[in-house]
């Protein structure tokens, strides 16, 4: 096959990539989406909850297809079974939809499509291509053909791997501390209880440690059962799925529960990066670790910058300058929408992963008894702080 | 009998003597790849191999969710039998 050229070549058709891609060919890039999978969607990686608010602020079109269930909000429970329900309205940022990932992500890369984005699957990049120290494109790989594709601008949307933007010199390498590893069972024939198949579950504690176990209902019976610990609290191989089998032997209503599927992979908890834009380059979604810290989700950040990245390729294809320089109001307005945030949950979570479970017993107690209206962690630990400052001492400078 | 068992298994075990994938256990979902701290780690859509750049920190083995990485055979600190 010989070299293809284009203005930007995005790696990964997952809901980042392919929102970056479609947002830059709106906006009149010549655009080259590449996948190594030989299908978009799949196999799924993910727990596969997202907040509504991010369908609509991406314009992405509604579709039955692609939403698996619609929940009431979230309900958390404490290792001795406490259980703090939050309705939607709450919650805010990361209930709301379960999706069907493999007809979403599909869905997402339509779109791009549409806008006129050409599409490579089984396409793996290799390297990326540098001429005199710059960036001019990346190497890949498709059966068994290599070749280059030539590009104005590099995106890369590799997900957690994070592999385009390390060979370009970015530091997207994890302290132990802020990985988290994740295994979930597609499980069905769910018994009745808590409220099921209302509400997304996050169960805390010792049972996960540093980390939780999620239930997300797909539909009457059937659930994501998943969890993640954090690799620092992790000791042998398969360490993981004996927690996540454990936990689930404790559930009378899932001793008849049967596995459908099961998801695995990795899911960074850091702190954001100083920088995900370079010459002629640009991170996006979890590559450019923007996953939120404490919940671990990252569909819709990913979403979201992804179409500020588009909209900037825009710009910069119709100045002739992809640089650093002309790729900043991409980065200024990533920042301002989540950086803040994101860094706020990074400090919150390195406290949260000391608490014992009897300190979670006490919190959810009491956030059970008076009843959360915002879920955010300044207005949670503001509650705590007037009913029992003791336990909310180690968070002091949050509030 | 159970040797026979033992022998149907193990064949799955790439041990390249840098550290050792069980192809039937991978699940190829990338956790080991982000993971490692000095990107030795390289995943082909479905197919996962170890360069010299590893250090044999375990990271990979720990964090993978399935247990498919261990140390290479001979290495100390090997569980895969």
């Amino acid at each position: 096959m010989p070299n293809l050229r284009c203005d930007v070549v995005v790696v990964g058709a997952g809901p980042a990539g392919s929102m970056t891609a479609r947002y830059a060919a709106m906006n009149g890039c010549d655009t080259i989406l590449i996948e190594k999978r030989q299908e978009i969607g799949s196999p799924v990686r993910c727990g596969e909850g997202l907040a509504r608010h991010f369908v609509e602020d991406t314009k992405l079109p509604y579709n039955r297809k692609w939403i698996a269930a619609e929940v009431k909000g979230a309900k958390i429970f404490s290792p001795n079974g406490t259980e703090l329900t939050i309705e939607e309205a709450s919650a805010g940022n990361e209930v709301g939809i379960v999706l069907e990932r493999d007809q979403f992500d599909k869905h997402v890369a339509k779109e791009a499509a549409k806008e006129g984005a050409q599409i490579l699957l089984k396409t793996t990049a290799t390297a990326v291509l540098k001429q005199d120290g710059a960036i001019t494109g990346v190497r890949v790989k498709q059966l068994e053909d290599e070749f280059n594709i030539e590009a104005k601008c590099v995106v890369a949307a590799d997900g957690y791997e994070s592999q385009v933007g390390r060979w370009a010199g970015f530091r997207t390498l994890l302290k132990a501390g802020d990985v988290t590893g994740t295994l979930q069972y597609r499980m069905t024939n769910i018994g009745e209880g808590y409220d099921f198949p209302n509400y997304c579950e996050f169960w805390l504690g010792s049972i996960a440690p540093a980390g939780y176990i999620w239930v997300f209902p797909k539909d009457e019976s059937t659930a994501n059962v998943g969890i993640g610990i954090s690799l620092d609290r992790l000791h042998k191989r398969q360490d993981i799925k004996g927690f996540l089998d454990r936990w689930i032997q404790t559930q009378p209503r899932m001793q008849h529960a049967q596995t459908l599927d099961m998801v695995t992979g990795g899911v960074s908890t850091c702190a954001p990066l100083k920088k995900v834009t370079g010459d002629r380059i640009a991170l996006v979604g979890d590559a450019g670790r923007m996953i939120d810290p404490i919940t671990g989700g990252g569909i819709g950040n990913g979403m979201y910058a992804g179409m500020l990245l588009g909209k900037t390729l825009g710009e910069c294809n119709e100045k002739g300058d992809f640089s650093d320089a002309a790729l900043q109001p991409y980065e200024k307005a990533w920042r301002a929408k989540m950086e803040e945030n994101l860094y706020r949950n990074w400090l919150a979570k390195n406290k949260l992963v000391t608490l014992t479970d009897q300190e979670f017993d006490d919190i959810v107690k009491i956030l059970a008894e008076v009843g959360v209206h915002k879920l955010s962690v300044r207005a949670i630990l503001k509650v705590l702080k007037e009913h029992n400052p003791q336990l909310v001492e180690k968070f002091a400078e949050f509030i | 009998m159970l040797e026979t068992a033992a022998v149907a298994i193990r064949p799955s075990v790439r041990d390249n003597g840098i550290m050792a994938i069980d192809d039937m256990l991978c699940m190829h979902c990338g956790a080991c790849v982000g993971t490692c701290p000095t990107n030795a780690i390289f995943l082909n859509e479905v197919y996962l191999t170890f360069n010299e750049d590893c250090t044999t920190c375990g990271m990979c083995v720990k964090v993978c969710p399935v247990g498919a990485i261990d140390y290479p055979r001979g290495h100390k600190l090997a569980t895969m039998k």
